[in-house]
């Protein structure tokens, strides 16, 4: 019988930034976790996804999809064969501006300002609930190997 | 608590959704990160309804009486769903299905890695595999010299170690807006809820989907029981406090 979490119940606080974004990798970070130690070179498509050549071990791509809210910088790895080596995040933005159905609930907030000091230095990081998919992410990952096979085999 | 920039940090898509994993940084954690995601890889082989050959595939392409082999995982997902099946009076069930008769009653564990089919069914884990992913991703962050750290699948998360983490839930009428709901130590968190239609919600007693305001949120020792567990909460607010008291959990619901 496991314990009961220790879990300490603090009131009810609210933060609502205008939008909340998260940097997990940097492009250098992400080359390294997808080819550790490998040499890069940026080959220059004139295309919206940026294309490094791994010498000696395949490509390396960034892209960026657009969801309905929103948006996620995301780094391919493909080996010498245009299979996929590694998919990593690289950056990930949101915001809800334009889906707010009922924002009358916050007037239950009213005396608690933007200065108010409950949470607001609290690093917004362990979220609970769900709001995306990955689709568009797998659906990206998709079209750059469209992308392998049009412009990047065998040159 | 204040951003520590001696994280490090991952997320990559899985399991239909984001999958995020923080650990201390150390020398060994790109290969922790590497085992944790494996293990997720290897939840979504087994138990996604898409993968064509998965054990949930084959289970539900079984005739009645049949004897389906599958992965130990799998079984202790089924076993687990099977507990909270009972513990909730039946609000949790992995076998209903809409336009379906049929229930997790129908289907049999036998051995570690069998499982008997009565009737025809349709079993989806999609409502408990996340959190059981979660759990082993935790497990295999530990075995990898991890000594804390947080792994979170799309909403359903588990911290680990010695130090409490903030968990933040969306609120469910408002998803920019994120509702503190205290610390967790060593515990798990899950939510369900509809923000703005992207997920369905079926009540196993009308076979129907159910639309809801509401979220809710289970906090527990371990994220196969709070993914699980999150259901039922939206199903039946009033019982909330008492079904996931019984599981040895607690359960934050807004609205």
């Amino acid at each position: 019988m496991k314990q009961l979490p220790v879990f300490l119940l603090t009131p009810v606080a609210v933060v609502a930034p205008a939008a909340y974004a998260s940097v997990y990798l940097s492009v250098e970070q992400a080359q390294q976790a997808i080819f550790p130690k490998a040499s890069f070179v940026l080959e220059d498509l004139a295309l919206k996804p940026r294309v490094w050549r791994v010498l000696g071990a395949g490509w390396f791509i960034v892209d960026q999809v657009v969801g309905k809210s929103e948006l996620i910088t995301y780094a391919v790895g493909l080996d010498a064969n245009g299979a996929v080596r590694g998919i990593e995040i690289l950056e990930y933005r949101e915001s809800h501006g334009g889906e707010v159905r009922n924002p009358g609930w916050r007037r239950q907030f009213v005396g608690k300002s933007a200065a108010d000091p409950v949470r607001l230095d609290d690093d917004i990081r362990n979220i609970s609930g769900a709001t995306l998919s990955c689709r568009h992410v797998t659906e990206g990952v998709k079209r750059l190997l469209v992308l392998y096979e049009t412009a990047l085999k065998g040159r | 608590m204040k951003p520590r920039s001696r994280d490090a940090r991952r997320a990559r898509p899985a399991l239909g959704t984001l999958v995020e994993i923080r650990v201390p940084d150390f020398a060994g954690a790109a290969t922790a990160f590497d085992r944790a995601f494996a293990a997720v890889e290897r939840v979504h082989r087994l138990m996604s309804r898409q993968v064509p050959d998965s054990d949930v595939a084959r289970l539900n392409r079984a005739a009645p009486g049949a004897l389906v082999a599958v992965d130990h995982w799998t079984w202790q997902v089924l076993k687990r769903a099977k507990e909270i099946h009972a513990a909730t009076g039946g609000l949790f069930d992995c076998a209903a299905a809409p336009g379906k008769n049929g229930s997790s009653a129908d289907l049999d564990l036998i051995d570690d890695r069998t499982v008997r089919m009565r009737r025809q069914l349709v079993v989806s884990l999609d409502g408990i595999a996340k959190g059981f992913a979660v759990d082993h991703a935790v497990e295999a962050l530990r075995l990898a010299g991890a000594r804390a750290g947080v792994v979170n699948a799309g909403g359903d998360l588990r911290v680990f170690g010695e130090e409490a983490q903030t968990v933040h839930v969306r609120h469910p009428r408002d998803p920019g807006c994120f509702v503190s709901i205290g610390m967790v130590t060593d515990g798990a968190v899950a939510t369900s809820a509809r923000y703005f239609g992207n997920s369905t919600l079926i009540d196993p007693r009308s076979r129907r989907a159910r639309r809801t305001d509401w979220s809710a949120t289970v906090i527990a020792g371990d994220c196969t029981t709070a993914d699980a567990l999150t259901k039922p909460c939206l199903l039946d607010r009033r019982a909330a406090p008492a079904l996931t008291a019984g599981c040895g959990a607690r359960v934050v619901l807004l609205h």
